[in-house]
């Protein structure tokens, strides 16, 4: 007999009804017809059985294991919703203060010294009287200025945070530079300028941010590393010319000229010297301590009339709502994503496993021999 | 019966394409017998599963869509579904019970009337998987595409399978007529 491919083939022309060809293939038709013509009918107790189906008492119930998927699946997706309004709500307060950490470089908690200022990055730096040690390897002195604009409810919230964030200022060993609180009736404004340690600053801006909602910030760092170090390197120099200048004088060897000169020289020099130490002094307040102002609003009187009903009002409600919908949506596809395809590996896994099985119980001539069912 | 019809009448959902499910069964209840009785060599456990092929057809009913397949495919595929359940339950109790498949006691009833004992003799040499596509294509004339669909597998599969079934058929027939002959 041919190869099974080529019979294949030809075996569909044969079923059809195609005329035979060789003895084999009249055979062939000669099996299908007596396959065919074999009686083979469901016996009566089969009839009866499948006549007297009827509904159970149950039928209109769902199955207990489509509940528990309905409410798994409900359970997850709430929990993820939830999840990402979470996440999502909290996340102005989170760039407000990965920004500050990213100017300031550090969160490590330092304290300072209320007379010996120092500079976050450049290690301490001694005031006048003491000798300036080099500023650290890691980090450089920097000027900071931050602003940050929260959203509070009313002109009571105005007020309450305006005193929380003077508390914490002060908690924090920071000053309040300036503070400016102006309501009228619902409405408020407030505006606080402070001046907080440049090591509690991450402190700061965390516990600031939670008195109301973020509605903007901007961060603003100037460079003072060259600077100091330059004052720095000027008031060494002027040291070690006076240094110099007395030596001279002390010396007894210059004439009245020369003297007068050399002592005219001197002053100078101490006159330049205090100014260098002054302006080290400014650079170094600058740098210990950053200057954060904090502005308060509540909610233009407008806007609240408008979202609150009309047609404009539905739409941006209902944009709104599509907007954190899509967010929440991107979220979800973004987290289970992974774990979907997790799920269809294992799921493609689980049915090639099956169909071996299957193949196998097949193989067998009298799979299901062994027991009858009552 | 006409309470199931009724019942069935009540999903409104492709309802107008859906037969009543009495019919259905009436109709094709003698197939699916068949399809059994060859798939499980066995005519009584084909009796048990085409009964329960039937009840879980009529709980399942208002799933089925027409549009998809016709009636006939649709059926097989469920008692194909619950023979291979059987099946696997039957080799886990085997394992537990830890008896081989030689051990299996032979079955004596015949798989159909008028069959010669060459041919039915033969017919229980092929394995379940050999005689499921011999029943669906020879005996119940499905189509290629059809009986593809029942067995989850391609329709150039399925010809490749019942090829080889015959083959081996007629060649265990020929060997069953020489030893007749010698005998």
């Amino acid at each position: 007999m041919s190869s099974p491919e080529l019979v294949a083939s030809r075996l569909e022309e044969l079923l059809a009804g195609a005329f035979p060809e060789t003895e084999g293939e009249a055979r062939l038709q000669g099996l299908a017809r007596e396959l065919r013509g074999a009686s083979m009918a469901a016996p009566a107790s089969l009839r009866q059985r499948v006549e007297e189906i009827k509904p159970s008492p149950r039928a209109h119930t769902p199955s207990r294991r489509r509940l528990v998927a309905v409410l798994a699946t409900s359970v997850l997706l709430i929990g993820a919703t939830f999840a990402a309004r979470t996440y999502f709500s909290g996340s102005d307060q989170r760039v407000v203060r990965a920004q500050a950490q990213l100017v300031y470089g550090s969160s490590v908690d330092r304290s300072l010294a209320p007379y010996r200022p120092q500079t976050q990055n450049s290690g301490s730096v001694a005031g006048e009287g003491f000798a300036s040690p080099a500023p650290a390897a890691t980090g450089r002195a920097r000027d900071i200025d931050m602003w940050v604009d929260l959203r509070v409810q009313d002109a009571d919230g105005i007020s309450a945070a305006s005193q929380d964030a003077v508390r914490i200022t002060r908690e924090l060993g920071g000053v309040v530079t300036s503070s400016t609180v102006d309501t009228q009736g619902n409405q408020g404004r407030a505006q606080l300028t402070l001046r907080i340690p440049v090591g509690k600053l991450d402190d700061a801006v965390f516990r600031l941010t939670q008195l109301g909602t973020v509605t903007a910030q901007r961060t603003n760092t100037q460079d003072l590393q060259g600077p100091l170090d330059r004052t720095t390197d000027r008031i060494a120099h002027l040291r070690s010319q006076i240094r110099i200048e007395l030596a001279r004088l002390a010396g007894g060897q210059l004439d009245a000229a020369q003297e007068l000169h050399a002592r005219i020289h001197l002053e100078n020099l101490r006159r330049n010297l205090r100014e260098a130490k002054a302006d080290r002094r400014a650079l170094v307040s600058r740098t210990s301590m950053a200057d954060l102002t904090l502005r308060l609003a509540t909610p233009a009187p407008g806007a609240a009339d408008k979202s609150e009903g009309g047609i404009a009002g539905a739409v941006g409600k209902a944009g709104d709502f599509l907007r954190g919908a899509g967010a929440v949506a991107v979220f979800l596809a973004l987290v289970l994503s992974p774990l979907l395809a997790l799920a269809a590996i294992a799921w493609a896994l689980l049915r090639v496993r099956s169909r071996r099985i299957e193949a196998r119980l097949l193989d067998d001539p009298q799979p299901g021999a062994h027991t009858r069912s009552s | 019966m006409d309470v199931v019809n009724a019942l069935a009448e009540t999903w409104p959902r492709r309802a107008a394409l859906r037969r009543p499910f009495a019919d259905v069964a009436r109709e094709h209840l003698d197939d699916v017998y068949r399809y059994l009785v060859f798939l499980t060599a066995d005519p009584v456990l084909a009796e048990d599963l085409a009964g329960e092929t039937f009840e879980k057809a009529f709980r399942s009913w208002k799933r089925f869509d027409p549009r998809r397949g016709s009636e006939r495919t649709w059926l097989c595929r469920l008692a194909r579904s619950k023979a291979l359940d059987h099946f696997r339950s039957e080799a886990r109790r085997r394992r537990r019970e830890d008896r081989s498949a030689s051990e299996a006691p032979p079955v004596d009833e015949p798989l159909a009337d008028g069959l010669s004992p060459e041919l039915e003799a033969a017919l229980r040499s092929l394995s379940a998987g050999e005689r499921e596509v011999v029943v669906l294509r020879i005996v119940l004339e499905f189509d290629a595409l059809a009986a593809a669909r029942v067995l989850g597998i391609s329709r150039t599969a399925c010809s490749m399978r019942l090829a080889r079934a015959l083959q081996k058929l007629e060649e265990m027939l020929e060997e069953r007529m020489e030893a007749h002959v010698v005998a």
